[in-house]
């Protein structure tokens, strides 16, 4: 958890930060959601019944990125929907915002598939290096939560495949929207 | 007719299984009454059989009553039809058996453990889709177009009321105050409303309305005001929407969905099959479209991928975003290490078909889930109701076929589930398997993404194949695509519907691939092609099959295959990534030889106009197309189902985008038998209609240019008579 988070991002807000990572937000200035979070999350998220709901008096109106001393206090929500491949997941609201921690999972890569870009930004913990290097274990994501939005966020882990053994595959699908049409958005983590 | 025989022997059959629950109510039409006989070869004749001379319209008589759990009762939804109907309220079901010419009714869905629950009721024609309520049946006959409306009534079926429609009707629902019907026909192209109260019995009234739709309608809802209705098709992606259903004429529209957009190329908006059914969410906002997305991205997406594509009702828009290659993505430094041009981080990643060739479609109220039939591979999945992209968000997947052949691959049990129903409860799913004549059970589970394993399905085996044993294996295998001798992952069925045309045009392109050389495969657009390879492919429309394989050869668009069998075994290297797996060549002889029978004895034409006169138009088109100087006939020779089977060296047709340029221009004479609503035309789609094929010739065929334009109106009107 230090400031070696690699974060890159393709568009017109690119901003490059001065830990070396980049996002693409309205607020490129914020820091890491756990760079400065005291404690590694627990690998087991909370089960969803015992959370509160997401969505639950979201505010409307745009907000910047939240601080890494709020998400450090924000507390974690529950999603629509959590499918078993992501009950590592942790999901966090503050004001719109929404981080999603998958601390435990092997993370290869986190890519857009579709949709709403603007405050999206990801983070993966960095592989440690030397004689016990391991994988990089842990991804991250951070996007508000929008009317008007509607986003599909793929992780994926390595595993052995077609690729050998460290071939790209399906971990956890993000789908979050919030149409015009709906009264509250729709978050599923799996 | 042939059937007749079989039909009434499975009637006997259920007839004196001992604790009948619901006997056989039967309703023989008057010419297959006639072809029938009284059954005198069969012995006793079953006292279920009404050989009567107006027998459909007269009561049927029964041996035990048809029982019902049926509390009459206000509709609470509009209802979707479909292969199998609950009548709402209990767990009575019916299932429309195409194959059998039946209706099977089981007066108790979620106890029925044996073939005797089942009463059969005779039709006077092949059903598609069927819906129920209270004492009430309604059912689409594909052949003659009709609808007809069944009355259970003090233990018996009988028919009160039918409507004559255009031909091979088809898809079904009906408004919630159950008095419009919207019906689709799958062959004519068109929609019809029928008014249910006003149906006689004597089929004196006819539809309230009829519009003309583009190619293939089939899956058709109703919206809860009744106003609205939706309809799918199997070949192309957009739907078709009317509003006025419940007037005198409604209004047609098209609406375009994207299909499977996340894993369109990027930029480009996919084309589709198999729509074969259309499920709308309770609160009507979303309309949910199962089908087969052609060439869509993913790893080895040769054939595209299946797909539930998601329409937002009040504006008509797809919710699922389309790919966009360059979209916001984070690597770790490991992945761009070991990356190579077939990883593809930014399309999904999930499997490209958790279930194949969608048949049927239900909405799950008490889990916001979809139910989806895969044809294919013998699955129901539980997908995301609430997800942009279901198919990215697969919550469960019930296994239904087994008892696999070990010689053919093929589930012999469970196999081609094309219909569902829910239970009351949302509890159990009920399922109608097509090609082995199964019911089975499903038990759900309230969490569908709950790590308990799925409880056991309980299966009925209903009836036997109406066909040989050979040619029922050719059926399993015409509808299998886990059989990866057959194909690398699509059946026949995904291709060639009911033996029918997708309307696409595949691409043939030679491509390496890892299991080493180079293969011709078909793929569904140029990007499934690795840029390595440099090629776009061949542009080879889909052959339209049912009634055009009774000659003995040459088959393909190059009449390069001396056989039928050839051809069907040259496919099984085309359809798929790279090449076949090590088999022996009697493994492939073998499938050919069954589906070979099956091709033949088991696909049904669709039903026509029963008008067998031509008009004046039509025989003036005739005339053209018969005389010397147009020379039409010289190589469509009507005697051989307008076709000389030779390959003739036309004049090259302009290059269509996105294909190879080929050296070698000679094609095969298509047969001209159902030309009429299967466009697009020539080998590469080129030609969109009838009237731009004639227009655009020249002279290229035969010769056209010395026509008149009445005469060319002719001989296009000719051509849609064939
Ligand atoms: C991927 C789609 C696809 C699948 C799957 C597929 N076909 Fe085809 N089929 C085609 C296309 C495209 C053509 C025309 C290609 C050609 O002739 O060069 C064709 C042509 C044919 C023809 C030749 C018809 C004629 O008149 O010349 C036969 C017969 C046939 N298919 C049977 C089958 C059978 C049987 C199966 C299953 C084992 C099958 N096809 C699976 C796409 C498909
Ligand atoms: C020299 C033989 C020949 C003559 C004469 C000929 N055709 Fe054809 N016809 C073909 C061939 C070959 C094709 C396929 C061409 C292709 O796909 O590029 C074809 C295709 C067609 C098709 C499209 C069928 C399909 O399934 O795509 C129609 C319709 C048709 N012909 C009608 C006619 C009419 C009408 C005439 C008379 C004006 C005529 N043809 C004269 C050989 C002929």
């Amino acid at each position: 958890m230090s400031t070696n988070h690699r974060i890159v991002a393709i568009g017109a807000a690119v901003a490059l930060l001065a830990y070396g990572a980049v996002s693409l937000g309205d607020d490129p200035a914020a820091a890491p959601p756990t760079a400065s979070a005291t404690a590694k999350p627990d690998a087991e998220a909370a089960p969803l019944s015992s959370l509160a709901a997401f969505d639950a008096s979201i505010p409307t109106e745009t907000s910047p990125t939240p601080t890494a001393v709020e998400w450090r206090d924000a507390p974690e929500v529950a999603p629509t929907r959590r499918g078993p491949r992501a009950s590592g997941c942790k999901t966090y609201r503050v004001r719109e915002w929404i981080r999603i921690a998958c601390s435990e999972l092997v993370t290869a890569s986190i890519a857009t598939l579709g949709g709403t870009v603007q405050g999206n930004a990801y983070w993966i913990d960095p592989q440690t290096e030397g004689k016990d290097a391991k994988l990089p274990s842990g991804g991250e994501m951070v996007f508000p939560v929008r009317k008007g939005d509607r986003r599909v966020i793929q992780i994926l882990t390595f595993g052995p495949g077609y690729e050998g053994p460290l071939t790209q595959l399906p971990a956890i699908v993000v789908q979050e929207h919030w149409l015009d049409d709906e009264e509250s958005p729709v978050l599923t983590i799996l | 007719m042939k059937r007749c025989g079989h039909t009434a022997r499975s009637a006997r059959r259920l007839t004196s299984t001992a604790w009948l629950v619901t006997a056989c109510s039967v309703l023989v039409a008057v010419s297959q009454a006639s072809a029938c006989g009284d059954g005198a070869d069969l012995g006793p004749a079953p006292s279920s059989v009404a050989a009567s001379s107006s027998a459909i319209s007269s009561p049927a008589t029964t041996s035990s009553p048809v029982t019902l759990q049926a509390p009459a009762r206000a509709l609470e939804a509009p209802l979707t039809g479909g292969l199998v109907a609950r009548f709402p309220g209990t767990e009575s079901i019916v299932i429309a058996d195409e194959d059998h010419r039946a209706l099977r009714i089981a007066s108790d869905a979620s106890t029925v453990d044996s073939a005797g629950g089942f009463a059969t009721v005779q039709l006077p024609g092949p059903p598609a889709n069927v819906v129920a309520w209270n004492d009430t049946i309604l059912v689409t006959v594909r052949d003659p177009g009709l609808l007809v409306k069944l009355r259970v009534e003090g233990g018996s079926v009988r028919e009160v009321g039918k409507t004559p429609l255009p031909p091979d009707a088809w898809g079904l629902a009906v408004s919630k105050d159950g008095k419009r019907a919207v019906v689709t026909s799958a062959y004519a192209n068109k929609v019809a409303a029928v008014d249910i109260d006003a149906m006689t019995a004597d089929g004196s009234t006819g539809p309230v309305w009829i519009a003309d739709t583009t190619r293939e309608p089939r899956g058709v809802v109703i919206a809860a005001d009744g106003k609205t209705a939706w309809i799918s098709h199997i070949v192309g992606s957009r739907l078709t929407k009317l509003d006025g259903v419940d007037t005198s004429a409604a209004t047609v529209s098209r609406v375009d969905l994207a299909a499977s957009a996340l894993r369109a190329p990027s930029g480009k908006s996919l084309s589709a099959a198999l729509g074969y059914a259309l499920a709308l969410s309770p609160d009507g906002k979303r309309l949910f479209a199962p089908r087969h997305a052609l060439g869509a991205m993913g790893r080895e997406a040769w054939f595209g991928a299946a797909t539930v594509d998601v329409l937002r009702t009040d504006t008509a828009s797809g919710i699922a975003p389309l790919h966009q290659g360059n979209a916001l993505m984070l690597r770790s430094s490991i992945a761009k290490e070991t990356e190579t041009p077939d990883t593809l981080a930014n399309l999904p990643a999930e499997p490209l078909a958790p279930f194949t060739q969608p048949r049927d479609i239900r909405y799950r109220t008490t889990t916001r889930t979809l139910l989806v039939a895969g044809e294919g591979d013998n699955v129901v999945a539980e997908l995301d109701a609430l997800a942009l992209d279901p198919t990215l968000s697969v919550m469960r997947t019930y296994k239904i076929g087994s008892d696999v052949d070990p010689n053919l691959g093929t589930a012999r049990s469970g196999g081609a589930p094309s219909g569902i129903a829910l239970s009351e409860d949302e509890r159990f799913a009920y399922v109608f398997c097509r090609s082995t004549y199964d019911f089975v059970r499903i038990p759900l589970s309230t969490d569908p993404l709950s790590a308990e394993p799925p409880a056991p399905i309980q299966t009925v085996r209903i009836d036997t194949d109406p066909l040989s044993e050979d040619a029922a294996k050719g059926r399993r295998l015409f509808y299998d695509a886990t059989d990866r001798i057959t194909s690398g992952g699509l059946a026949c069925a995904g291709c060639h519907p009911e033996g029918r045309d997708d309307g696409h045009v595949w691409h043939e392109a030679s491509f390496d691939t890892p299991d080493g050389g180079t293969r011709a495969n078909f793929v569904g657009t140029y990007e499934n092609v690795p840029d390595l390879a440099k090629t776009k492919g061949f542009p080879r429309r889909t052959a339209w099959l049912v009634g055009r394989v009774d000659a003995q050869g040459p088959y393909g668009w190059r009449a390069e295959s001396a056989t039928l069998g050839d051809r069907i075994q040259a496919g099984m290297g085309l359809h798929r990534w790279g090449g076949l797996p090590a088999h022996e060549p009697a493994n492939v002889a073998a499938r050919s030889a069954y589906l070979t029978i099956f091709l033949r004895k088991g696909l049904v034409p669709p039903a026509r106009s029963t008008t067998a006169e031509l008009g004046p138009l039509e025989r003036r088109g005739k005339e053209v197309f018969g005389d010397a100087t147009a020379a039409c006939a010289s190589c469509h020779k009507a005697e051989t189902s307008f076709t000389d089977r030779v390959a003739h060296p036309l004049a090259a047709l302009p290059l269509v985008r996105g294909f190879d340029d080929e050296p070698k221009q000679a094609f095969k004479t298509p047969s001209l038998a159902f030309v009429g609503n299967r466009g697009p035309y020539f080998h590469d789609g080129s030609a969109t209609s009838l009237e731009r094929l004639i227009d655009n010739n020249k002279d290229r065929m035969g010769k056209t240019t010395h026509l008149s334009e009445a005469d060319r109106a002719a001989l296009v009107a000719y051509l849609k008579t064939l």
